[in-house]
Parts: C-alpha cells; sequence; structure tokens
C-alpha cells in the first residue's frame, strides 16, 4: 500500500515539475515590463542584464544577449590569437620572430628602397631583394614586397628580369 | 634526279609536320588589362615579340639565413608582360598550399590566367594545362 502511496507521490511532484517547467520554457521572453532579476532574486550584473527576466511567475532566458555576449567573447580571444589582423587572401603565416636587429632591418629596408630607386628592375636588383627580405619582419616584408608590385605595376620600375621580376 | 628526291622529301617532311601539329590550337598570347592578366606559355614564348611573358614565381627563405629556422617563408608571385611592354604583377606571401600547386605544375601546356587587387595581393589564380595551349 506503500508503495502505491509512494508511486502516486512521485508521479504528482514530476506532472507538477513538468507543468512548471513547461510554462517556463514556453512563456513569452520578451513581455514588456519584465523585471530583470538573477535566480535568487538578485538584479543580475550588467552583462547578464537582459539574459534573465521573469514574466509572471516564470523565469525567462533570452538567448540573443547571450549570443552576443559568446560573439563578442570569440572575437575578443581571435583578435589576441597569434596571426590575428591577417590580410584575407593569405593563410596563416607560421610564428614567425626576426632575429634581425632593428638596425639591419632598417639597413634592409633602405636597401631595398635603394635598389628602386634607380628605375629599373633587372636580375641584379632581384636576388639583392631576396636577400634583403630574409631581414625583415612580415609587416615590413609586407610594405616592401607591395611598395615593389605598385611600383612595377604604375610603369614606375622597369622591369628588366629574365623571367618573374621578384 | 636528285632534284625530284629532294622536293620529295621536303613535301614528306611538310606533311608530316602538318600531321605533328594536328589538333586545335587556341594559344593565346599576354594580355593585360588592369589588374588582371593571362596568356599561354608556349604562345607567349614563341611570340614575334620580343617583350611579352607569362608565368609565377615561388620563392622561399629562413628569416635571418638561419637555416635551423623550420618557419621557411613562403611567397607566391605572377607575372605577365604583354607586347607593347605593360606589365601586371600580383603576390601572395605564405600562399594556400593549392596555390603552390597550381604554380608548380605551370609548364609549356599552360595557360595562366591571374588577377588581384590594386596593392598587388594576387586574388585568384587559374591555370590550365591543355593540348589547345601547345
Amino acid at each position: 500500500m506503500s508503495k502505491f502511496v509512494l508511486v502516486g507521490v512521485s508521479l504528482a511532484l514530476g506532472l507538477g515539475a513538468g507543468i512548471l517547467l513547461d510554462r517556463n520554457v514556453h512563456s513569452p521572453s520578451q513581455g514588456s515590463g519584465a523585471t530583470e532579476l538573477s535566480a535568487d532574486g538578485v538584479v543580475p550584473s550588467a552583462p547578464l542584464q537582459g539574459v534573465m527576466a521573469t514574466t509572471g511567475s516564470g523565469v525567462t532566458l533570452d538567448l540573443a544577449p547571450i549570443r552576443a555576449m559568446v560573439r563578442e567573447e570569440l572575437a575578443a580571444a581571435l583578435s589576441r590569437a597569434p596571426g590575428a589582423g591577417v590580410q584575407a587572401g593569405s593563410s596563416s603565416p607560421p610564428a614567425e620572430v626576426s632575429s634581425a636587429s632593428p638596425q639591419q632591418q632598417q639597413d634592409a629596408i633602405q636597401a631595398i628602397s635603394g635598389l628602386m630607386e634607380g628605375g629599373n628592375w633587372g636580375n641584379d636588383e632581384r636576388a639583392s631583394f631576396h636577400q634583403q627580405l630574409g631581414q625583415l619582419d612580415p609587416q615590413q616584408r609586407e610594405a616592401a614586397m607591395q611598395r615593389l608590385v605598385q611600383a612595377i605595376n604604375s610603369g614606375n620600375l622597369r622591369v628588366a628580369t629574365a623571367g618573374a621580376p621578384f | 634526279m636528285n632534284k625530284f628526291k629532294i622536293a620529295a622529301a621536303a613535301t614528306v617532311g611538310l606533311l608530316l609536320q602538318a600531321h605533328a601539329f594536328a589538333g586545335v590550337y587556341t594559344g593565346s598570347s599576354v594580355t593585360v588589362s588592369g589588374s588582371t592578366a593571362s596568356g599561354s606559355v608556349y604562345a607567349t614564348r614563341f611570340s614575334s615579340d620580343t617583350r611579352a611573358g607569362i608565368g609565377c614565381y615561388l620563392g622561399a627563405y629562413v628569416t635571418n639565413a638561419d637555416i635551423t629556422n623550420t618557419s621557411a617563408n613562403v611567397y607566391l608571385s605572377c607575372s605577365a608582360t604583354n607586347s607593347a611592354g605593360t606589365t601586371y604583377s600580383c603576390y601572395v606571401n605564405n600562399p594556400p598550399a593549392v596555390w603552390v600547386t597550381m604554380a608548380a605544375s605551370i609548364n609549356e601546356v599552360s595557360w595562366i590566367y591571374f588577377y588581384g587587387d590594386a596593392q598587388g595581393h594576387c586574388q585568384g589564380l587559374n591555370v590550365e594545362q591543355n593540348s589547345n595551349n601547345l
């Protein structure tokens, strides 16, 4: 007999909990004038405001702010990742730190400028350019290559290499 | 009699040559238009002008000539010059592996088409290997 009572009470509790949860899940989350409270009745911190809201007797979850927070966190994490900010169209470069000193890098930049100032881009200039590239860090290298290709495409630099200019 | 033999040999030679070059040929010399360029390697090489050229270059080097540095830098550059001397070049630092494969596959039966942005970054590369180009 006591088993029947226990089963009956359990069923009643289960049904009651189910109905309550069902109301919470399906109740409208954008109710006007909803009071924002955390589960323990405390006003939530700023990031959580707008996420949790009570409508009538139920506590609702608004997924939009959560998604926005996740997007913000992912964006922040990605911006901190190595290789962030690499231009579109190029694959992720390997982590690289130039062991050349700042002075060596500056010398390389000046050497490349000198190569281009001649107005003629031949095999010697190309070979020297390749050697100087190894002294530069990725940003400097990108700038040097961009400057060279723009000079070639604009016609300011006459290409006289046997084959590709760079 | 000798004249007859020579004429016969020349005729046979011409016929054999015609046979060797049978098939569709659509090779094209270099075209440069804005930030795009295209052309067939074979047609460009054997064109009558002495300026035109087209191809891609793969470069690799280690930073500061440190051969123990295994993170070699790779770049790809493609360049084309038409018969008027107009050149368009573009490049990609650390290009996708498929681009490297494509550039490495270029040979005399290739037709190449590439384009880039105003800064000279390659944005597209197409390589066709086809008997049409030979």
